[in-house]
């Protein structure tokens, strides 16, 4: 299986299973990354212990490249320390910078979802009492297709 | 056991069979399947309504119930052991509700049962195994992808659209409403099932995710409506881009046919949006 084919196939796995999906019901931390534009949104809620996330899990209302990046995100950030995974979300937002459009808007759903809720987490801890915190993406999920029926 | 957990867990049994038909190659095992979780649908619409009416909150949130098998075999047993637990469940024996579920479910092992005894009846379940090769069909690389994540997002679709619809209609009171909303829960179960056995035969059947709570208990109906029809503009859109890009004369018509289908929902869409101005629904 050449290196295209595995990536292929990995991606058709979180397609299949995605990880972490669904919800903590009782969570340290929410938060929501949404298009203004329209009802697409993710939700990523947050069990934190000491600085690290215990737990990680996400919903979203969007297509399939929202739910793999949700779950390849959240994948790679669950266990690891709140720091590193700003970082990751950070990052992963400067890739974004090079991908086609309608990926760009999936994946920063993603990333700002985290963020957000990394935001309603420091809220919390300064005593706000705030259920979730929303960031809005910047770019639209405007797909070729669209593009060219424009 | 609270009403509204053995009605999360009569949609995680519902679905687990619904799927555990689709994974199943022979017909006759399929049908049956299928007819038995097309009750067990009705089960749970019934329940819900009972829940509605009760004034008890209703979920779709849910765990997934074992539905993946490798063998036709190993699938009924476990759909019969789901079956089970569930049946567990049931308190009220006087309830003439869940008298009914019991009677049925106790057909349903017993049916599943005699299946087992023909060892005819087994073969290995090649649903999961992410081949994504259509037997019949000559697809290259771009086709392929392209049809792969058209069932994963219009599956996903359709069972949304199931979903939300049955949940407005356990609210309605309007009758027009009410049938156009039956109608378009027929359309998308013919549709999700079109979908899912073409998913099974390219091995990459799945059970469509939890549908979110704020997608189905939306306050303004008319909303949704709008923002429904705009949807499946973009679903024809897609499904016309997918039927030019297959260059296979019989999936091609297939998608057509499923494309005009989507323009009669558009109808029905309008026509349910007008009745929700006019009742104030």
């Amino acid at each position: 299986m050449s290196d295209l084919e595995k990536l292929k196939d990995e991606y058709i796995d979180h397609m299949m299973n995605p990880r972490n999906y669904g919800k903590i019901e009782e969570y340290d931390a929410k938060g929501v990354g949404k298009n203004p534009l329209n009802s697409e949104l993710v939700e990523i809620y947050l069990k934190v212990d000491n600085d690290m996330i215990e737990d990680i899990k996400f919903q979203a209302v969007g297509c399939m490249s929202t739910v793999v990046g949700g779950s390849i995100f959240t994948d790679m950030v669950k266990k690891e320390s709140l720091k590193e995974a700003v970082f990751a979300a950070e990052d992963f937002l400067e890739k974004l910078k090079n991908a086609p459009p309608s990926e760009r808007a999936c994946g920063e759903m993603v990333a700002k979802a985290f963020l957000a809720s990394v935001e309603n987490l420091k809220n919390r801890k300064n005593g706000m009492d705030e259920m979730e915190h929303t960031l809005f993406i910047s770019e639209d999920c405007v797909t070729e297709l669209e593009n060219e029926t424009e | 056991m609270r009403p509204s957990e053995i009605f999360r867990k009569k949609h995680e049994l519902w679905l687990s069979m619904l799927f555990g038909a689709f994974s199943v190659d022979n017909e006759e095992i399929y049908n049956i399947l299928y007819d038995f979780s097309m009750i067990e649908f009705r089960h749970l619409k019934w329940f819900g309504q009972k829940l509605a009416d009760e004034n008890i909150e209703i979920s779709f949130d849910r765990e997934e119930m074992s539905y993946k098998a490798t063998s036709n075999f190993e699938l009924l047993k476990q759909i019969i052991a789901n079956i089970d637990m569930v049946k567990e469940l049931y308190e009220d024996d006087a309830d003439p509700l869940f008298k009914r579920f019991v009677t049925d479910e106790n057909y349903f092992i017993s049916k599943l049962y005699n299946l087992l005894k023909d060892e005819r009846n087994d073969a290995k379940i090649r649903a999961f195994d992410k081949r994504r090769e259509l037997e019949g069909f000559e697809l290259d690389e771009i086709q392929t992808d392209a049809l792969t994540l058209f069932l994963f997002e219009e599956s996903y679709k359709e069972y949304e659209l199931i979903m939300i619809y049955t949940y407005v209609n356990f609210y309605t009171k309007d009758k027009e409403l009410s049938n156009i909303f039956i109608d378009l829960i027929d359309e998308s179960f013919y549709h999700l099932k079109s979908f899912a056995r073409m998913m099974a035969k390219m091995g990459i059947l799945t059970m469509p995710r939890v549908i979110m709570e704020r997608v189905y208990k939306f306050e303004d109906l008319e909303k949704f409506l709008l923002e429904g029809i705009e949807e499946e503009e973009k679903a024809k859109i897609e499904c016309k881009k997918l039927s030019d890009a297959i260059k296979n004369d019989s999936l091609s018509r297939f998608f057509d046919f499923i494309n005009y289908q989507e323009s009669y929902h558009i109808s029905l869409m309008k026509r349910a949006l007008n009745r929700v101005r006019e009742s104030g629904e």
